[in-house]
């Protein structure tokens, strides 16, 4: 649109569209005397309810068929009439649907075709010539009188069209133009077109006072002939005043005009407004709008589904936890200012989601994370922990109901009612597990894992120690083909120190390295030994040897070699994708890989002697699991391994990926887009099982981060301008947009940093 | 995951983001019938799969609530998008336009301005 100089708005002159409204209005299906009483009951139901029930049902058909169409449900409305036989007095109804499907979607010569062969006595005829000649723009010139026909209109010569301007009478015509300027001439565009060229009363504005007023007029005036362009221009008007930084324009527009379907009110959109200042009154508005739209808004709307009711519900309460949480997340060196994170407001909206809707995933997967999170911290203190871990299991536990098929709560519950001794609750959900065909290669290991975990409970007992190797046997029969065995021995080497046959130990402990080729107590073999003395319930005087060999190792990393520390972060990963890892990696697992890591980035041969070595790729997707890194600091990729590297190399691109998911804070995540297609494209080459299923999980996980976090941002305010000030409001104008557009397309293309 | 199921489905089928849900299965079915499973079975899978997405009431509760642009909506484009989009037509205006009534003086001559 042309911007005009500034000039005083126009006011639209009340009445403008009054005469044409009133036509519309005074437009009502009338039967006129000898009219077929099965055309009258298609708009009559005192008529319907005299016809007899099988014509009474085909009647009921050619309403429901006009409806769809009227609705652009062409092929339903077609579907309704097929079954009206051609020996009924209702088929010229099925016919004229026919044409009506086709004249509605702009084939006025199809519909001409249908519609020829219809009586021109009858309604549906009737009909259909009106249409016809509404589709010519040159009905001026139109008379129904016999010399007038020298005006037909050239393209109107020819077929169906020629017909009916051959065979109408006067008030077809006036019907035709009535239909024209509803239709196609349309003159509320060409009055929104002239008023909104008018520019605003400052450049600061989006949406000034005169033009709402303007709008307001023009709304009235043509709400009941134009409800759609009404309603897309409210929208626009209620967006425009959104992005402008004036509360008092804002309040007006809200009051002024119409907000969407499922928020007539705009209670959302002031919720969102008035949330992004620092003011204390603009949040209490906030929270009333937001509590208003909840409470009484949304149930009552009539207009939307029941459980698209639920699901809005639960969306925003999702995203008011997800946004207290990002109120901590930002990772300042000033953090230390900010009020203590509002935990129990986040539960309350975390819990509302799933109660709201109990099939939000995302609720739960959020949740989960939170805690886990939480858990992570090294100074929580024991009573805390296990309020934590409670409140954990009862999401999961939650999570596993309101979406049964979810694996990710069923797997994480088996371990832990395992480890709590609730033999009873996590049966079912190991059934379910063993039982369901799923990719997910730890699904289908959990018979394995049952055992192995059923091993180590069984390892609590002196009483129950018999039972171990039985299971230890089974275990290993059933032992993934994507995991390592190298830790099997281990743990029948640990049972063997449990059952307190230390000659048997010995013995077992020599045979591990003389086979392995290990040296016994070298890094790996220490944290293996002490890792499945650990799981395997051995007393604290047993342990203390293997908590000193690692303890001594850690002392002097430094000095390690390169290969023991990758054979030992190789180790941690398969533990911690079989999530098996023991309790006391906690104390050691961080200082181990900052060695690592630090080798890696100092340009170490380390990257190129074991280029080729699985163990450096198992080493370095462990150094993607930030959980042991402090303070939420992260694996430095971006240092070690060059963009090219990390295209080459799908285990690389996982690791990255898992890195920056796994990452508490997850800026620039969007950087990283561009490599889920290429880790889901890597997939199916993989030999390995499970980096085939987890490739994939990755990538569409990569893909929900990064969705999430375009939602967030627009939803709670960085993209809407909300955080900008008022000086920054940014120029509206073409050529302003224009430059930004230009901006961002300038951007470097390296998208991975 | 195949990428009909992470693209967006809304884009797929070619309805606006706040499309209720009878018109997101009347754009389904239309889709469908240009792109039958016999003949275009990556397409038709591709619809399907959005279509199956597009319905999911948290799907549309995400769509509704999330704003679409992230600039102003500009007038030009508003009267642009709703000069394709006419007025629907009530059943009550569509089936009176078969109406032959007592003669009015302006009907008779076919006048309206």
């Amino acid at each position: 649109m042309r911007q005009m100089a500034f000039a005083p708005q126009t006011p639209i002159v009340a009445g403008v569209n009054a005469r044409h409204r009133q036509r519309l209005a005074q437009q009502i299906p009338q039967g006129w005397p000898g009219e077929l009483a099965e055309d009258v009951a298609v708009f009559d139901d005192s008529a319907l309810a005299a016809q007899p029930t099988e014509t009474a049902l085909q009647v009921e058909a050619v309403r429901d068929a006009l409806r769809e169409a009227t609705e652009s449900r062409g092929d339903e409305a077609l579907k309704r009439v097929s079954t009206i036989p051609r020996g009924s007095p209702l088929s010229e109804w099925r016919l004229f649907v026919r044409g009506l499907v086709d004249w509605l979607a702009g084939r006025t010569e199809s519909a001409g075709e249908a519609w020829v062969r219809l009586d021109s006595e009858r309604r549906p005829g009737r009909i259909a010539t009106s249409m016809l000649l509404a589709s010519n723009s040159d009905l001026e010139n139109a008379s129904p009188t016999p010399e007038s026909s020298e005006h037909v209109p050239p393209e109107a010569m020819d077929g169906a069209r020629g017909l009916a301007w051959s065979r109408f009478d006067a008030q077809q015509l006036y019907h035709a133009k009535l239909l024209w300027k509803q239709r196609f001439d349309r003159p509320a565009l060409r009055v929104a077109e002239a008023g909104l060229k008018v520019r605003e009363e400052s450049d600061e504005l989006l949406l000034g006072p005169s033009k709402m007023r303007w709008l307001q007029q023009f709304n009235k005036e043509f709400e009941d002939t134009e409800p759609d362009l009404v309603a897309a221009l409210s929208q626009a008007a209620l967006s425009r005043a959104f992005r402008q930084d004036f509360f008092d324009l804002f309040d007006e527009a809200v009051l002024l005009f119409p907000g969407p379907r499922h928020d007539r009110r705009s209670r959302v959109l002031t919720y969102l407004f008035h949330s992004q200042t620092s003011n204390q009154r603009a949040h209490k508005r906030a929270e009333a709008a937001l509590d208003e739209y909840l409470k009484r808004d949304l149930p009552q709307n009539e207009s939307l589904s029941a459980p698209l009711r639920r699901a809005i519900a639960s969306q925003i309460h999702l995203y008011e936890a997800a946004a207290l949480m990002a109120d901590r997340a930002e990772g300042g060196i000033f953090d230390f200012l900010k009020p203590p994170e509002e935990t129990q407001t986040i539960r309350k909206h975390l819990l509302a989601a799933v109660q709201s809707e109990p099939a939000n995933g995302p609720a739960y997967e959020i949740h989960a994370q939170w805690i886990k999170a939480k858990l992570e911290i090294d100074r929580l203190g024991k009573a805390e922990r296990t309020s934590l871990e409670n409140e954990l299991a009862e999401v999961m536990r939650r999570w596993s109901q309101g979406l049964p098929d979810a694996v990710e709560p069923r797997l994480w519950l088996v371990e832990h009612l395992l480890e709590n001794d609730h033999l009873e609750e996590a049966r079912p959900h190991v059934e379910f597990l063993s039982a369901s065909r799923h990719d997910d290669p730890r699904v289908r290991a959990m018979p394995w894992k049952w055992q192995l975990l059923e091993v180590m409970r069984l390892c609590r007992r002196k009483a129950w120690l018999a039972e171990v190797p039985a299971h230890l046997d089974e275990a290993e029969k059933l032992w993934p083909v994507w995991l390592p065995r190298l830790w099997l021995p281990y743990l029948r080497a640990a049972w063997t120190l449990r059952m307190r046959q230390m000659e048997a130990f010995e013995e077992q402990r020599s045979k591990i390295c003389e086979a392995s080729g290990r040296e016994r107590d070298s890094l790996a073999d220490a944290c293996m030994m002490l890792g499945a003395a650990q799981q395997m319930q051995t007393g604290a005087a047993d342990l203390k040897p293997f908590r000193q060999a690692v303890d001594q190792k850690v002392k002097n990393l430094k000095s390690l070699a390169a290969e023991d520390l990758i054979d030992t972060g190789a180790f941690f990963w398969d533990l911690h994708r079989a999530q098996l890892l023991y309790p006391a990696y906690r104390m050691h697992g961080a200082n181990i890989g900052k060695e690592f890591t630090s080798r890696l980035k100092a340009g170490n041969p380390v990257r190129n002697d074991f280029k080729q070595d699985e163990r450096f790729y198992k080493a370095v997707l462990w150094g993607s699991e930030h959980r042991f890194w402090p303070n939420g600091s992260e694996f430095p990729f971006t240092d070690i391994f060059s963009a090219s590297e990390i295209q080459s190399q799908p285990l690389l691109a996982a690791a990255q990926i898992n890195a920056l998911l796994n990452r508490k804070y997850e800026w620039s995540i969007e950087k990283l887009a561009p490599l889920g297609p290429a880790l889901r494209a890597a997939a199916s080459s993989q030999s390995d099982v499970f980096y085939r299923h987890w490739f994939v999980k990755l990538a569409d996980a990569l893909e929900t981060a990064v969705t999430r976090q375009d939602s967030q941002k627009s939803i709670f305010g960085g993209m809407f301008g909300g955080q900008e000030s008022d000086d920054d409001v940014p120029c509206d104008c073409p050529k302003c947009r224009a430059a930004r557009r230009a901006q961002q397309q300038g951007e470097p293309d390296d998208i991975l940093f | 995951m195949s990428d009909s199921v992470t693209a967006d489905p809304f884009t797929i089928l070619g309805v606006s983001q706040d499309a209720g849900e009878a018109a997101v299965r009347a754009r389904y079915l239309e889709l469908v019938k240009q792109n039958p499973p016999e003949r275009e079975p990556e397409k038709f899978r591709e619809i399907r799969a959005a279509y199956e997405a597009a319905k999911d009431p948290l799907t549309l509760a995400q769509r509704l609530l999330a704003p679409r642009d992230t600039e102003a909506p500009q007038w030009a484009e508003v009267l642009n998008a709703q000069k394709k989009n006419p007025p629907r037509l009530t059943l009550a205006f569509l089936l009176s336009l078969g109406n032959r009534g007592p003669s009015e003086s302006a009907k008779e001559k076919g006048t309206l301005s």
